[in-house]
């Protein structure tokens, strides 16, 4: 169970950048997560929820941006959406080039942002 | 009155073993030591594999091997490689499904001062979560056996984006399988990773073995230049 350990990096990243911030309480936690990142969502959330008890991010909701797989062209450098299990995106729409890319995004697994408040 | 506000954070959640991962493979690579991660799902043929392929590395030149075994609870692969003459530790994970570098750096400090040309890790099997952790090793590999069937490809594409070769094993058992699909799985296996290097081996009979020995050693040179 590998979100465990994901889990428990994320509230001590939310937490050291809320105090640094000067932050009193963390409402919102955003993460950037590409679609080849198997997290189990809810298994997530409610792990966060366990483990931030008692921390200024107690409480506070977990929002997942999730992002798709895509790839540049290495013929044209044209980016576009992959979808494993359908072929036809396989080859560039822009030059008709079969399976020659590199992968630029879909593997992300970061806090973008944090929403907080002073508190008093 | 609560004041709402935004913090840019910008952080990578897998920051803290990243970096952990890029000193250790640094240090490793300074001591000449060129490190192998072995993934696959349970019973792909992970030991009987690297038994195999540290005979063929032998052959080509005399080497100093050792191999770190990631074990859920059991010490049973680790006795196998002892059996066989080679240095091992075994990384009990205690339940857990992936390696982490605080585990790995534990395991390989159990080795004392020994000195290696290859250490191999045996990962967890799992064909899941390792895939998120960087063991700090130089180059990752990941085995499918015949007998799980070509399509185990389509179910599991990140791990395929993040290693660097793909080892089909138990290739004897290809008769027996007819619906294997080698050419499907070569190309699904490519998705994600056109650039993907892929062998085909049977530990039982030798085949393929004399040629991912090569790129081992190959991938070792590479490093070392
Ligand atoms: N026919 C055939 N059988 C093999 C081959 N390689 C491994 N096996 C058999 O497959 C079974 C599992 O092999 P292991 O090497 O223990 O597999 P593993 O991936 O290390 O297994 P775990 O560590 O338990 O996940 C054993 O019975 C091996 O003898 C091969 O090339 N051909
Ligand atoms: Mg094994
Ligand atoms: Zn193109």
């Amino acid at each position: 169970m590998h979100e465990m350990s994901l889990v428990r990096s994320v509230v001590s990243i939310v937490t050291e950048e809320a105090e640094a911030a000067g932050a009193a309480r963390v409402s919102k936690v955003h993460i950037v997560l590409g679609e080849g990142r198997d997290i189990v969502e809810d298994l997530f959330e409610s792990l966060f929820q366990f483990l931030a008890r008692g921390t200024v991010a107690e409480g506070a909701k977990v929002v997942l941006h999730t992002r798709p797989y895509m790839v540049r062209c290495n013929a044209c450098g044209h980016e576009f959406h992959l979808i494993p299990v359908d072929k036809r995106t396989w080859t560039c729409p822009e030059c008709g080039k079969y399976h020659d890319y590199q992968l630029v995004s879909g593997m992300e697994f970061y806090i973008s942002k944090i929403e907080a408040s002073r508190g008093n | 009155m609560d004041e709402s506000r935004v913090i840019e954070v910008k952080r990578d959640i897998l920051a803290g073993n990243d970096r952990q991962a890029d000193q250790f493979r640094m240090m490793r690579k300074e001591e000449g030591t060129f490190l192998l991660d072995i993934m696959g799902s349970p019973g792909a043929g992970k030991t009987t594999f690297l038994l195999a392929l540290m005979e063929y590395i032998q052959k080509r030149s005399d080497a100093r091997m050792g191999v770190i075994e990631a074990d859920l609870e059991s010490d049973v692969d680790a006795l196998k490689i002892k059996a066989a003459g080679i240095p091992s530790v075994e990384l009990n994970t205690k339940g857990v499904c992936h390696v982490e570098m605080g585990m790995m750096k534990k395991a390989f400090a159990a080795f004392g001062d020994r000195k290696f040309d290859y250490l191999f890790l045996e990962n967890i099997g799992n064909l899941v979560c390792p895939a998120d952790f960087d063991t700090g090793c130089h180059k990752r590999i990941m085995l499918l056996s015949v007998p799980e069937g070509w399509d185990k490809v389509c179910k599991y594409p990140p791990m395929f984006a993040v290693v660097d070769a793909l080892i089909v094993t138990k290739c004897d058992y290809l008769p027996l399988n007819e619906d294997f699909d080698m050419e499907a799985l070569k190309e699904h296996a490519r998705i994600l990773n056109p650039k993907l290097d892929i062998f085909v081996t049977s530990a039982r009979t030798g085949e393929g073995m004399e040629e991912v020995a090569a790129w081992v050693c190959e991938k070792r040179k590479q490093m070392l230049s």
